[in-house]
């Protein structure tokens, strides 16, 4: 059989490690390293200029064994069937974790909005939405914004599933999406789901470790949303911000970075190149910025045999997805760095949503407090079973939240069987 | 060696006839496209009580003029390249011999001869689950195709059927056609497509005032299509004078009869291997056999740059779905050999499943008069608008029923325009 490769054979490999570990059930297994189901859509549209554009989208569906598919929907070149696998497989562990009653999903439309005006995106995101028919569903499959899709975009979404139900049935469905705006069925808080989950796994590590966040020293890489609203919350538990990067280059000031100041002038000139409060240095200087916590919030495969020797940090959390590949995971290993692994730590933005979910379905409307309150919960709660199978295998922590999900996926199989 | 992408060659193909006829750019970008694309993979408790992972895929690739219709096909080369370019040609039978019907295909990439009964029943039904509302009696409708029989399309009518709501079963019964007679099925569907192969040889015949009678002819692939093609060729006085499938190639230039032949091979697993009234010859002896017709009626790409030059006939006659590549149609052409393209001399097998379809969805029970009268009218007209469309652009046949279909298609199109 073909070895698959790249994101999609990391993440398997990952698995395989995991399963031999806790010697999974092989027949699971078998099960586990392959999707449910793949969809891709060819669909035209006609766009601004009145021609015709033939656009192609996907949705692959992993594991629905813990509740309805679920799991984020890209716009970008790159997205193509590999990535969509690996990163519905990466769902499906994350949403296990949690403890929330989801499967795993991805999905996306190959193309680059950047190049399109907000009507043909408009445009672009209907009609993907009128392919996928009835393989996506309120209680079958929930979408939510990933890389490139936004609030709005749900919005369309929404508007263009609802339309094409019976009527009678179309406010029963509000939950088809998750990341919606406020008014159209949002949860307050999902804005700073991704973050506000990072800092409260931060929390537990600092809480076990005796580790005091009061004038602990952190950098960040990425500054979307999930790298401010977590240098905010951060901040708030007088902790510093000593260095940030993006696209637009790394900046550092020792003696701390003011992140609301940094966004106010980030929205204001769209890059945080050239903030007067900190100065320019290189990529090499940003990595080896000593501090106690790095945040790599940004792309994938940032840590790597190259870079990982240069961290000066006690502690790495994930923001990203997959921001360590296998060599780098090796180093931070060796060098006795701690890891919280993306499928424990930023699983936030997934958890509000399920919370969305639950609010639409039982028309109710939650205050932030609550919101924060049971997102606390469930984070607290999936970072004592991660550390307890970390402590048990004695494996490190991404092994470990792996082994935690297959675990309880193991069990599901054991009850339920093989249909038919 | 890498398989020849047989997709390849349906692009090539209507390339060609799109330049030639000024498709509209718009309408040509949407139908060199395939619409929908499910892939599944699903696990199946074999007898043995161990779990086995399939992979499933059914391809849709246009319904403007219909529902989706095609075959599914089990064997271990089915992937996706080949059932887009299968799914395509359907989108073409349909719209040559004007049924109302669209173009799909699927299948699951297994040699079913390694498998028990009960597990083929198993996978059957695994693979029809894990479709769920991707097939339909009014949206896409399998049939039989290489390694699939009336008994599967029971299994697939039972699963699909039994998870329906009970008031609607009744009424699915149209969700597959080459069902048993019993269970739905309509008369003279088995031999429905050999039935077509020679309904358009006999029209061949009279266009070119050449006598059927002591005829010599040649067929590869004595399946369902080859045999019965040959066996509905005898009346006519015509003469089989060799045969090739799987276990090899048997000639008897004396002639063969089709009847005793058939017989044999129910004996024998199938296969013509081991006929004592013929004798073995090998493959390229075969192919230059010197006969009046040649009735390709197994796989794609047999003729080819390599084995066009060595045939030795007055016309070829595509029993099954591209035997011809499009070096090989060239070189055809230029012998000046004749050629009834497998888009319309194969559509036996889809018309006669129309019929079933309509027979289902009426409440009707057709007899065998009415159903080989109907086919007749059907695949004659469809044969003379080829033929008529080849005359006025003086081209290749291939090209010209590609022709008749694109103008049909282009039509709907330009009266339905782009949705939304």
């Amino acid at each position: 059989m073909k070895k698959e490769t790249g994101f999609y054979g990391d993440v398997l490999e990952g698995l395989h490690n995991a399963a031999d570990l806790m010697k999974l059930d092989r027949e699971v297994l078998k099960i586990l390293t392959k999707t449910t189901n793949e969809i891709t859509v060819n669909f035209p549209v006609k766009m601004s200029n009145g021609l015709v554009e033939m656009f192609t989208g996907y949705r692959v569906q992993h594991n629905n064994v813990m509740g309805p598919y679920s799991g984020g929907l890209r716009f970008h070149p790159w997205v193509d069937l590999g990535e969509m696998r690996a990163l519905a497989t990466v769902m499906t562990c994350k949403a296990t974790i949690a403890g929330i009653p989801f499967g795993g999903a991805a999905g996306g439309v190959q193309f680059n909005p950047s190049d399109y005006n907000s009507s043909d995106v408009e445009r672009i995101t209907r009609r993907f939405t009128y392919s996928l028919g009835s393989n996506i569903g309120a209680e079958y499959d929930i979408l939510t914004s990933d890389v490139n899709t936004n609030p709005q975009t749900m919005a369309w979404i929404l508007d263009t599933y609802l339309s094409t139900m019976p009527p009678e049935k179309r406010q029963a469905k509000t939950h088809v999406v998750t990341g919606k705006p406020i008014h159209l069925g949002g949860s307050v808080g999902h804005d700073k789901a991704a973050g506000q989950g990072l800092v409260f796994a931060i929390e537990e590590w600092a809480a076990g470790h005796r580790f005091d966040l009061e004038g602990a020293a952190y950098t960040v890489q990425g500054f979307g949303s999930v790298g401010v609203w977590t240098s905010i919350l951060l901040n708030q538990k007088g902790a510093k911000l000593v260095a940030v990067e993006d696209t637009s280059g790394p900046i550092l000031n020792p003696d701390g970075i003011d992140p609301e100041d940094l966004f106010a002038y980030d929205k204001e000139n769209g890059r945080i190149a050239g903030y007067p409060n900190a100065k320019p240095i290189d990529h090499e200087t940003f990595l080896a910025t000593k501090a106690d916590i790095f945040i790599p919030a940004a792309l994938e495969y940032q840590i790597t045999a190259q870079t990982a020797p240069k961290l000066n940090v006690k502690l790495v959390v994930e923001g990203a997805d997959c921001p360590c590949d296998r060599d780098g995971s090796k180093i931070l290993k060796e060098r006795g760095i701690e890891v919280l692994p993306d499928i424990l730590c930023n699983s936030g933005g997934v958890i509000v949503s399920y919370f969305e979910w639950l609010q639409n379905k039982r028309s109710e409307l939650w205050e932030l407090e609550e919101v924060d309150r049971k997102l606390q919960n469930k984070m607290q709660d999936a970072y004592h079973r991660v550390r307890d199978r970390a402590a048990e295998f004695k494996t490190d922590w991404c092994t470990a939240a792996r082994i935690e999900a297959l675990t309880r996926l193991e069990r599901i199989y054991k009850r339920r069987g093989i249909f038919p | 060696m890498k398989k020849a992408s047989v997709y390849d060659n349906v692009t090539r193909q209507f390339n060609k006839a799109a330049d030639l006829m000024h498709l509209d750019p718009e309408i040509r970008k949407v139908l060199a496209r395939t619409n929908n694309e499910v892939i599944v993979n699903f696990p199946v408790k074999m007898d043995d009580g161990h779990i086995e992972m399939f992979t499933g895929y059914r391809v849709q690739h246009n319904n403007a003029l219909g529902p989706y219709k095609g075959g599914l096909r089990y064997h271990p080369a089915v992937d996706i390249d080949e059932v887009r370019a299968l799914a395509t040609w359907m989108t073409w039978k349909s719209a040559i011999v004007n049924l109302p019907f669209g173009g799909a295909k699927g299948g699951i990439q297994i040699d079913p001869f390694k498998y028990s009964a009960s597990e083929l029943e198993h996978i059957t039904r695994r693979f029809t689950f894990a479709l769920g509302s991707n097939i339909g009696p009014e949206f896409d409708i399998p049939a039989p195709d290489v390694n699939t029989n009336p008994q599967i399309m029971a299994w697939i009518l039972d699963t699909y059927l039994s998870t329906m709501p009970a008031h609607e079963r009744q009424a699915a019964v149209h969700v597959v056609t080459g069902k048993p007679v019993e269970s739905g099925g309509s008369i003279g569907r088995n031999k429905a497509t050999g039935q077509g192969v020679v309904f358009t040889i006999e029209q061949w015949a009279k266009d070119t005032n050449f006598d059927l009678e002591d005829a010599a002819y040649f067929v590869q692939g004595f399946g369902n299509v080859g045999s019965w093609a040959s066996r509905l060729l005898k009346p006519h006085g015509s003469k089989l004078v060799a045969v090739e499938d799987a276990s090899g190639a048997i000639a008897n230039p004396k002639g063969i009869d089709p009847d005793d032949l058939y017989e044999y091979t129910q004996k024998n697993k199938g296969l013509i291997g081991g006929y004592a009234k013929a004798k073995p010859i090998d493959h390229e002896t075969f192919l230059a056999t010197k006969a009046d017709i040649f009735i390709p009626a197994a796989l794609e790409n047999q003729i080819t740059l390599k084995t066009a030059p060595m045939l030795n006939v007055k016309l070829v006659a595509e029993g099954a779905n591209g035997p011809t590549n499009p070096d090989g149609d060239k070189i055809l052409h230029e012998k000046g050999t004749d050629l009834l393209p497998d888009v319309l001399c194969n559509s036996g097998g889809v018309i006669v499943s129309y019929f079933e379809w309509l027979q289902n969805k009426r409440s009707e029970f057709w007899d065998l008069e009415e159903v080989d009268g109907k086919l007749h009218r059907k695949i004659v007209a469809g044969y003379e608008r080829v033929r008529d469309t080849a005359r006025e652009h003086n081209i290749d046949w291939r090209t010209a029923a590609y022709i008749v279909a694109l103008s049909r298609l282009e039509t709907v199109y330009k009266e339905r325009g782009i949705f939304p």
